[in-house]
Protein backbone atom coordinates (compact mmCIF):
# COMPACT_ATOMS: atom_id res chain seq x y z
CA UNK A 1 0.00 0.00 0.00
CA UNK A 2 1.01 3.03 -1.17
CA UNK A 3 1.66 5.66 2.14
CA UNK A 4 -1.06 8.26 2.81
CA UNK A 5 0.14 12.07 2.03
CA UNK A 6 -0.12 14.73 4.83
CA UNK A 7 0.02 17.73 2.38
CA UNK A 8 0.36 21.31 3.67
CA UNK A 9 -1.27 24.05 1.06
CA UNK A 10 0.31 27.56 0.62
CA UNK A 11 -2.29 29.87 -0.56
CA UNK A 12 -0.08 32.47 -2.22
CA UNK A 13 -0.70 36.15 -2.90
CA UNK A 14 0.81 35.88 -6.10
CA UNK A 15 1.61 39.98 -6.44
CA UNK A 16 3.42 39.98 -2.73
CA UNK A 17 4.68 36.69 -2.89
CA UNK A 18 3.65 35.49 0.81
CA UNK A 19 1.26 33.09 1.93
CA UNK A 20 -2.27 34.11 2.47
CA UNK A 21 -5.01 32.20 3.93
CA UNK A 22 -8.93 32.79 3.49
CA UNK A 23 -12.10 31.45 4.94
CA UNK A 24 -14.76 29.75 2.44
CA UNK A 25 -12.37 31.12 -0.21
CA UNK A 26 -12.65 34.52 1.12
CA UNK A 27 -11.28 37.28 3.53
CA UNK A 28 -7.37 36.88 3.28
CA UNK A 29 -4.96 37.54 5.88
CA UNK A 30 -1.26 37.02 5.79
CA UNK A 31 0.46 34.70 7.56
CA UNK A 32 3.90 34.22 6.09
CA UNK A 33 7.02 33.42 4.01
CA UNK A 34 6.50 30.69 1.23
CA UNK A 35 9.79 29.43 1.31
CA UNK A 36 10.46 29.45 5.51
CA UNK A 37 6.79 27.42 6.22
CA UNK A 38 7.55 24.84 2.89
CA UNK A 39 11.41 24.23 4.31
CA UNK A 40 9.85 23.69 8.00
CA UNK A 41 6.95 21.42 6.74
CA UNK A 42 9.79 19.63 4.53
CA UNK A 43 11.73 19.02 7.76
CA UNK A 44 8.66 18.01 9.61
CA UNK A 45 7.38 15.49 7.63
CA UNK A 46 5.23 16.95 5.08
CA UNK A 47 4.96 14.23 2.36
CA UNK A 48 4.20 16.82 -0.70
CA UNK A 49 3.57 20.70 -0.97
CA UNK A 50 0.58 22.20 -3.04
CA UNK A 51 1.44 25.83 -4.18
CA UNK A 52 -1.36 27.98 -5.37
CA UNK A 53 -1.39 31.30 -6.49
CA UNK A 54 -5.05 32.54 -5.47
CA UNK A 55 -4.30 35.98 -6.87
CA UNK A 56 -3.25 34.71 -10.78
CA UNK A 57 -3.60 36.97 -13.53
CA UNK A 58 -0.54 36.92 -16.42
CA UNK A 59 1.18 40.33 -14.66
CA UNK A 60 1.61 38.85 -11.65
CA UNK A 61 3.37 35.76 -12.87
CA UNK A 62 7.18 37.11 -12.10
CA UNK A 63 6.94 37.30 -8.60
CA UNK A 64 4.77 33.52 -8.10
CA UNK A 65 7.48 32.33 -10.66
CA UNK A 66 10.34 33.32 -8.23
CA UNK A 67 8.31 32.21 -5.34
CA UNK A 68 8.06 28.41 -7.18
CA UNK A 69 11.33 28.48 -8.11
CA UNK A 70 12.69 29.50 -4.82
CA UNK A 71 10.44 26.89 -2.54
CA UNK A 72 11.31 23.71 -5.14
CA UNK A 73 14.96 24.45 -5.32
CA UNK A 74 15.02 24.41 -1.20
CA UNK A 75 12.64 21.48 -0.28
CA UNK A 76 13.24 17.67 -0.98
CA UNK A 77 9.20 16.71 -1.40
CA UNK A 78 7.42 16.95 -4.33
CA UNK A 79 5.22 20.13 -5.18
CA UNK A 80 1.95 20.95 -7.08
CA UNK A 81 1.85 24.38 -8.32
CA UNK A 82 -1.74 25.87 -9.47
CA UNK A 83 -3.92 28.97 -9.76
CA UNK A 84 -4.54 30.38 -13.36
CA UNK A 85 -2.96 28.26 -15.87
CA UNK A 86 -4.80 28.55 -18.88
CA UNK A 87 -2.60 27.27 -21.72
CA UNK A 88 0.39 24.95 -21.79
CA UNK A 89 2.45 27.56 -22.09
CA UNK A 90 1.22 28.83 -18.42
CA UNK A 91 2.13 24.76 -17.53
CA UNK A 92 5.48 24.83 -19.23
CA UNK A 93 6.74 28.04 -17.44
CA UNK A 94 5.44 25.78 -13.71
CA UNK A 95 7.45 22.80 -14.93
CA UNK A 96 10.35 25.41 -15.58
CA UNK A 97 10.23 26.66 -12.34
CA UNK A 98 10.51 22.82 -10.68
CA UNK A 99 6.85 21.87 -10.36
CA UNK A 100 6.63 18.34 -10.04
CA UNK A 101 3.00 18.48 -10.80
CA UNK A 102 0.77 20.77 -12.56
CA UNK A 103 -2.96 21.54 -11.17
CA UNK A 104 -5.58 23.24 -13.43
CA UNK A 105 -8.72 23.97 -12.33
CA UNK A 106 -10.97 26.40 -14.07
CA UNK A 107 -9.43 26.40 -17.34
CA UNK A 108 -9.65 22.78 -17.65
CA UNK A 109 -13.75 23.31 -17.04
CA UNK A 110 -13.84 25.74 -19.94
CA UNK A 111 -11.78 24.05 -22.23
CA UNK A 112 -11.35 20.12 -21.60
CA UNK A 113 -8.95 19.65 -24.47
CA UNK A 114 -5.92 20.85 -21.82
CA UNK A 115 -6.29 18.09 -19.51
CA UNK A 116 -5.86 16.07 -22.23
CA UNK A 117 -2.81 18.58 -23.99
CA UNK A 118 -0.64 18.70 -20.49
CA UNK A 119 -1.03 14.92 -20.01
CA UNK A 120 0.47 13.76 -23.68
CA UNK A 121 3.15 16.57 -23.17
CA UNK A 122 4.13 15.88 -19.45
CA UNK A 123 2.13 12.46 -18.58
CA UNK A 124 -0.79 12.20 -17.11
CA UNK A 125 1.38 11.74 -13.43
CA UNK A 126 2.21 15.06 -13.68
CA UNK A 127 -1.27 16.46 -14.51
CA UNK A 128 -3.77 17.38 -11.67
CA UNK A 129 -7.34 18.60 -12.32
CA UNK A 130 -8.80 20.30 -9.05
CA UNK A 131 -12.26 20.24 -8.42
CA UNK A 132 -14.27 22.85 -6.49
CA UNK A 133 -17.34 21.59 -5.56
CA UNK A 134 -20.71 23.00 -3.61
CA UNK A 135 -23.18 20.87 -2.34
CA UNK A 136 -26.53 21.85 -3.96
CA UNK A 137 -29.40 19.84 -2.80
CA UNK A 138 -28.10 15.84 -3.11
CA UNK A 139 -25.60 16.92 -5.36
CA UNK A 140 -22.38 18.60 -6.34
CA UNK A 141 -21.63 21.40 -8.16
CA UNK A 142 -18.61 22.56 -9.65
CA UNK A 143 -17.37 26.30 -9.35
CA UNK A 144 -14.67 27.99 -11.01
CA UNK A 145 -12.71 31.19 -10.92
CA UNK A 146 -11.20 30.49 -7.59
CA UNK A 147 -15.12 29.37 -5.92
CA UNK A 148 -16.95 32.24 -7.41
CA UNK A 149 -18.60 31.12 -10.46
CA UNK A 150 -20.91 27.91 -10.76
CA UNK A 151 -21.30 25.68 -13.64
CA UNK A 152 -23.62 23.35 -14.50
CA UNK A 153 -20.88 20.80 -14.01
CA UNK A 154 -21.56 18.14 -11.64
CA UNK A 155 -18.79 17.33 -9.83
CA UNK A 156 -18.80 13.88 -9.45
CA UNK A 157 -19.53 13.64 -13.47
CA UNK A 158 -16.53 16.07 -14.21
CA UNK A 159 -13.92 13.86 -11.61
CA UNK A 160 -15.34 10.74 -14.03
CA UNK A 161 -14.37 12.65 -17.59
CA UNK A 162 -11.07 14.59 -16.18
CA UNK A 163 -9.60 11.10 -15.30
CA UNK A 164 -10.69 9.73 -18.84
CA UNK A 165 -9.30 13.18 -20.63
CA UNK A 166 -5.91 11.95 -18.40
CA UNK A 167 -5.89 13.69 -15.65
CA UNK A 168 -3.26 11.66 -13.13
CA UNK A 169 -4.80 13.28 -9.59
CA UNK A 170 -7.40 15.49 -8.72
CA UNK A 171 -7.45 17.72 -5.68
CA UNK A 172 -11.09 17.84 -4.61
CA UNK A 173 -12.17 21.23 -2.49
CA UNK A 174 -15.28 21.52 -0.72
CA UNK A 175 -16.18 25.15 -0.97
CA UNK A 176 -18.74 24.55 2.02
CA UNK A 177 -15.68 22.91 4.25
CA UNK A 178 -12.83 24.82 3.47
CA UNK A 179 -11.81 27.09 6.63
CA UNK A 180 -14.58 25.80 8.79
CA UNK A 181 -12.44 23.06 10.40
CA UNK A 182 -15.44 21.20 10.91
CA UNK A 183 -13.72 18.06 8.88
CA UNK A 184 -13.27 17.01 5.13
CA UNK A 185 -16.69 16.94 2.72
CA UNK A 186 -16.93 13.00 3.46
CA UNK A 187 -19.66 12.34 1.43
CA UNK A 188 -18.19 14.16 -1.73
CA UNK A 189 -14.99 12.32 -1.01
CA UNK A 190 -16.70 9.05 -1.33
CA UNK A 191 -18.74 10.03 -4.16
CA UNK A 192 -15.52 10.66 -6.12
CA UNK A 193 -13.28 8.23 -4.92
CA UNK A 194 -15.22 5.31 -5.38
CA UNK A 195 -15.72 6.81 -8.93
CA UNK A 196 -12.46 7.26 -10.64
CA UNK A 197 -8.84 4.97 -10.13
CA UNK A 198 -6.74 7.96 -10.00
CA UNK A 199 -5.55 9.38 -6.77
CA UNK A 200 -7.69 11.48 -4.79
CA UNK A 201 -6.67 14.54 -2.77
CA UNK A 202 -8.77 15.91 -0.31
CA UNK A 203 -9.35 19.66 0.47
CA UNK A 204 -11.14 21.89 2.93
CA UNK A 205 -12.43 21.61 6.20
CA UNK A 206 -9.62 19.73 8.12
CA UNK A 207 -9.71 20.64 12.00
CA UNK A 208 -8.60 18.16 14.32
CA UNK A 209 -6.28 14.61 13.47
CA UNK A 210 -9.50 12.72 13.84
CA UNK A 211 -11.05 14.46 10.44
CA UNK A 212 -7.48 13.17 8.82
CA UNK A 213 -8.27 9.62 9.76
CA UNK A 214 -11.73 10.30 8.65
CA UNK A 215 -10.60 11.68 4.98
CA UNK A 216 -8.28 8.48 4.93
CA UNK A 217 -11.40 5.90 5.46
CA UNK A 218 -13.36 7.94 2.61
CA UNK A 219 -10.67 7.03 0.44
CA UNK A 220 -8.24 9.59 -0.29
CA UNK A 221 -4.51 9.07 -1.10
CA UNK A 222 -3.79 12.74 0.30
CA UNK A 223 -5.23 15.40 3.29
CA UNK A 224 -4.29 18.37 2.15
CA UNK A 225 -4.52 21.14 4.73
CA UNK A 226 -3.24 25.03 5.11
CA UNK A 227 -4.32 26.91 8.20
CA UNK A 228 -3.85 23.82 10.93
CA UNK A 229 -0.07 23.65 9.74
CA UNK A 230 0.36 27.61 9.26
CA UNK A 231 -1.05 28.23 13.06
CA UNK A 232 0.67 25.14 14.72
CA UNK A 233 -2.78 24.03 15.86
CA UNK A 234 -1.69 20.29 14.35
CA UNK A 235 1.77 19.05 14.18
CA UNK A 236 2.34 16.87 11.05
CA UNK A 237 4.81 14.63 13.12
CA UNK A 238 2.32 13.87 15.55
CA UNK A 239 -0.69 13.72 12.76
CA UNK A 240 1.54 11.02 11.39
CA UNK A 241 1.63 8.61 14.47
CA UNK A 242 -2.15 9.22 15.49
CA UNK A 243 -3.00 7.90 12.16
CA UNK A 244 -0.26 4.99 12.30
CA UNK A 245 -1.22 4.39 15.48
CA UNK A 246 -5.15 3.80 13.50
CA UNK A 247 -3.62 1.91 11.41
CA UNK A 248 -3.54 4.20 8.39
CA UNK A 249 0.12 3.76 6.57
CA UNK A 250 1.80 6.83 6.24
CA UNK A 251 5.60 7.28 6.09
CA UNK A 252 7.60 8.43 9.26
CA UNK A 253 11.20 7.03 8.29
CA UNK A 254 12.26 11.11 6.91
CA UNK A 255 15.02 11.41 9.41
CA UNK B 1 32.79 15.66 -8.96
CA UNK B 2 31.11 16.77 -12.77
CA UNK B 3 27.92 15.01 -13.54
CA UNK B 4 26.32 14.87 -16.67
CA UNK B 5 22.41 15.17 -16.58
CA UNK B 6 21.39 14.01 -20.20
CA UNK B 7 18.98 16.87 -21.41
CA UNK B 8 16.53 14.87 -23.50
CA UNK B 9 13.30 16.30 -22.07
CA UNK B 10 10.77 19.57 -22.09
CA UNK B 11 9.55 19.83 -18.58
CA UNK B 12 11.47 19.28 -14.63
CA UNK B 13 15.00 18.68 -14.05
CA UNK B 14 15.78 21.64 -11.75
CA UNK B 15 14.45 19.46 -8.41
CA UNK B 16 17.24 16.93 -9.95
CA UNK B 17 19.67 19.63 -10.26
CA UNK B 18 19.32 21.22 -7.08
CA UNK B 19 19.51 18.32 -5.23
CA UNK B 20 22.88 16.98 -7.15
CA UNK B 21 24.18 20.52 -6.24
CA UNK B 22 23.45 19.87 -2.68
CA UNK B 23 25.54 16.76 -2.10
CA UNK B 24 28.27 18.40 -3.84
CA UNK B 25 28.33 18.12 -7.41
CA UNK B 26 28.96 20.34 -10.58
CA UNK B 27 26.21 19.83 -12.25
CA UNK B 28 26.06 20.15 -16.30
CA UNK B 29 22.72 19.61 -18.60
CA UNK B 30 23.61 18.41 -21.64
CA UNK B 31 23.19 16.32 -24.99
CA UNK B 32 26.60 16.89 -26.10
CA UNK B 33 30.22 16.78 -25.60
CA UNK B 34 30.06 17.41 -22.17
CA UNK B 35 29.04 13.98 -21.27
CA UNK B 36 32.19 12.67 -22.47
CA UNK B 37 34.06 14.38 -19.78
CA UNK B 38 31.91 14.20 -16.83
CA UNK B 39 32.74 11.84 -14.33
CA UNK B 40 29.02 9.81 -14.17
CA UNK B 41 25.80 10.47 -16.18
CA UNK B 42 22.22 10.56 -15.22
CA UNK B 43 19.10 9.82 -16.99
CA UNK B 44 16.61 12.26 -15.62
CA UNK B 45 12.78 10.63 -14.81
CA UNK B 46 10.36 13.09 -16.77
CA UNK B 47 9.17 12.42 -20.62
CA UNK B 48 7.40 10.17 -22.15
CA UNK B 49 9.10 6.71 -23.76
CA UNK B 50 9.00 7.85 -27.22
CA UNK B 51 10.07 11.12 -27.01
CA UNK B 52 13.51 9.97 -25.03
CA UNK B 53 14.06 6.65 -26.11
CA UNK B 54 16.18 8.28 -29.65
CA UNK B 55 18.01 10.82 -27.80
CA UNK B 56 18.87 8.40 -24.62
CA UNK B 57 20.43 6.28 -27.04
CA UNK B 58 24.02 8.00 -26.64
CA UNK B 59 24.54 6.86 -23.17
CA UNK B 60 25.19 3.71 -24.75
CA UNK B 61 28.81 4.35 -25.79
CA UNK B 62 29.53 5.08 -21.79
CA UNK B 63 28.21 1.70 -20.41
CA UNK B 64 31.26 0.72 -18.35
CA UNK B 65 32.75 3.73 -19.21
CA UNK B 66 32.16 5.88 -16.10
CA UNK B 67 28.86 5.39 -13.64
CA UNK B 68 25.20 5.65 -14.61
CA UNK B 69 22.11 6.20 -12.88
CA UNK B 70 18.80 6.07 -14.51
CA UNK B 71 15.66 7.96 -12.53
CA UNK B 72 11.96 6.87 -13.53
CA UNK B 73 11.60 7.18 -17.08
CA UNK B 74 15.35 6.67 -17.07
CA UNK B 75 15.51 3.59 -15.58
CA UNK B 76 12.98 2.69 -17.78
CA UNK B 77 15.01 3.55 -20.54
CA UNK B 78 17.50 1.03 -19.44
CA UNK B 79 15.45 -1.96 -20.55
CA UNK B 80 14.57 -3.68 -24.08
CA UNK B 81 10.99 -1.65 -24.84
CA UNK B 82 8.24 -0.43 -23.41
CA UNK B 83 4.30 -0.01 -23.33
CA UNK B 84 4.42 3.18 -23.56
CA UNK B 85 5.26 3.76 -26.91
CA UNK B 86 7.74 3.51 -29.59
CA UNK B 87 11.43 3.62 -29.59
CA UNK B 88 14.06 0.44 -28.00
CA UNK B 89 15.71 1.14 -24.92
CA UNK B 90 19.39 1.11 -24.03
CA UNK B 91 19.15 -2.85 -23.47
CA UNK B 92 21.06 -3.14 -20.36
CA UNK B 93 18.74 -4.59 -18.43
CA UNK B 94 16.24 -7.88 -19.99
CA UNK B 95 12.58 -6.28 -19.75
CA UNK B 96 10.05 -5.26 -20.97
CA UNK B 97 7.90 -1.99 -19.40
CA UNK B 98 4.66 -2.43 -18.73
CA UNK B 99 1.69 0.02 -17.87
CA UNK B 100 1.37 -0.83 -13.98
CA UNK B 101 -1.77 -2.66 -12.54
CA UNK B 102 -2.97 -1.39 -9.21
CA UNK B 103 -5.65 0.21 -7.43
CA UNK B 104 -4.75 3.86 -8.31
CA UNK B 105 -2.54 4.48 -11.20
CA UNK B 106 -0.98 6.38 -11.70
CA UNK B 107 0.91 5.46 -9.00
CA UNK B 108 1.75 8.56 -7.05
CA UNK B 109 3.24 8.54 -3.62
CA UNK B 110 5.61 7.65 -0.83
CA UNK B 111 5.95 3.60 -1.52
CA UNK B 112 7.79 1.42 1.61
CA UNK B 113 10.64 0.07 -0.69
CA UNK B 114 12.45 -3.51 0.09
CA UNK B 115 16.36 -3.82 -0.94
CA UNK B 116 17.31 -7.47 -1.92
CA UNK B 117 20.70 -6.65 -1.04
CA UNK B 118 22.30 -6.65 -4.14
CA UNK B 119 22.88 -2.82 -4.46
CA UNK B 120 25.08 -0.63 -2.10
CA UNK B 121 23.40 2.72 -3.06
CA UNK B 122 20.22 1.99 -1.43
CA UNK B 123 18.58 1.61 2.00
CA UNK B 124 15.17 0.11 2.77
CA UNK B 125 12.32 2.50 3.55
CA UNK B 126 10.38 4.82 1.70
CA UNK B 127 10.78 6.86 -1.33
CA UNK B 128 8.65 9.02 -3.93
CA UNK B 129 7.26 7.58 -6.84
CA UNK B 130 5.16 9.21 -9.34
CA UNK B 131 4.77 7.03 -12.76
CA UNK B 132 2.06 4.92 -14.80
CA UNK B 133 4.60 2.35 -16.17
CA UNK B 134 6.50 0.11 -14.13
CA UNK B 135 8.34 -2.79 -15.00
CA UNK B 136 7.79 -6.38 -13.25
CA UNK B 137 10.83 -8.09 -13.44
CA UNK B 138 14.42 -7.45 -13.97
CA UNK B 139 15.70 -11.01 -13.35
CA UNK B 140 18.72 -11.62 -11.48
CA UNK B 141 21.45 -10.72 -10.47
CA UNK B 142 20.27 -7.08 -11.46
CA UNK B 143 17.07 -6.95 -9.24
CA UNK B 144 18.42 -4.32 -6.69
CA UNK B 145 14.65 -3.51 -4.57
CA UNK B 146 11.15 -3.68 -5.52
CA UNK B 147 7.63 -2.30 -4.24
CA UNK B 148 4.33 -4.54 -3.65
CA UNK B 149 1.29 -2.34 -5.19
CA UNK B 150 -0.66 -5.63 -5.21
CA UNK B 151 1.66 -6.96 -7.87
CA UNK B 152 5.05 -7.19 -7.97
CA UNK B 153 7.58 -4.04 -9.39
CA UNK B 154 10.90 -2.98 -10.05
CA UNK B 155 11.92 -0.71 -7.31
CA UNK B 156 15.79 -0.90 -8.39
CA UNK B 157 18.15 -2.59 -10.34
CA UNK B 158 21.95 -2.01 -10.43
CA UNK B 159 24.83 -3.98 -12.53
CA UNK B 160 27.46 -2.68 -10.05
CA UNK B 161 30.50 -4.47 -12.34
CA UNK B 162 29.37 -1.34 -15.01
CA UNK B 163 28.41 0.69 -12.56
CA UNK B 164 25.01 1.03 -13.98
CA UNK B 165 22.01 1.58 -11.75
CA UNK B 166 18.64 2.54 -11.82
CA UNK B 167 16.17 3.35 -9.58
CA UNK B 168 12.08 3.47 -10.43
CA UNK B 169 11.65 6.13 -8.17
CA UNK B 170 12.86 10.12 -7.38
CA UNK B 171 15.79 10.06 -5.03
CA UNK B 172 15.29 13.86 -5.54
CA UNK B 173 12.07 14.32 -4.10
CA UNK B 174 13.07 11.51 -1.64
CA UNK B 175 13.73 13.60 1.46
CA UNK B 176 17.11 12.84 3.19
CA UNK B 177 17.08 9.37 2.00
CA UNK B 178 17.08 10.39 -0.96
CA UNK B 179 19.89 13.10 -1.10
CA UNK B 180 22.08 10.17 0.84
CA UNK B 181 21.37 7.52 -2.19
CA UNK B 182 22.81 10.48 -4.39
CA UNK B 183 25.91 10.86 -1.71
CA UNK B 184 26.63 7.25 -2.50
CA UNK B 185 26.33 7.38 -6.40
CA UNK B 186 28.71 10.69 -6.03
CA UNK B 187 31.29 8.46 -4.34
CA UNK B 188 31.18 5.66 -6.14
CA UNK B 189 31.65 7.63 -8.88
CA UNK B 190 34.74 8.74 -7.13
CA UNK B 191 36.28 5.27 -7.26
Amino acid sequence: MTAVRIIPCLDIDGRKGVVVKGVNFQGLREVGDPIELAMKYDDEGADELVILDITASIEDRPTFLKVVKEVATSVSIPVTIGGGVRSLEDADKLFKAGADKVSINTAAVKRPQLVEELARQYGSQSTVVAIDAKRIGSRYKVYIKSGGTPTDLDAVVWAVKAADLGAGELLVTSIDKDGTRSGYDIELLRAISSSVTIPIIASGGAGEMRHFYEGALAGAQGLLAASLFHFGIIKIRELKEYLASRGVEVRLDYD
Amino acid sequence: MRVAILDYTVGNIGSLVSALSRVGAQVVVTRGREIADADALILPGVGTFSAASALARQASEYVGQKPMLGICLGMQLMFNSSEEGEGSGLGIFPGRVVRIVADRVPHIGWEHTRSTGACALLEDGYYYYLHSYGVESAGRPYEAAYIDLGKRYVAAVCDEERAVFGVQFHPERSGKKGLRLFRRFLELAKG
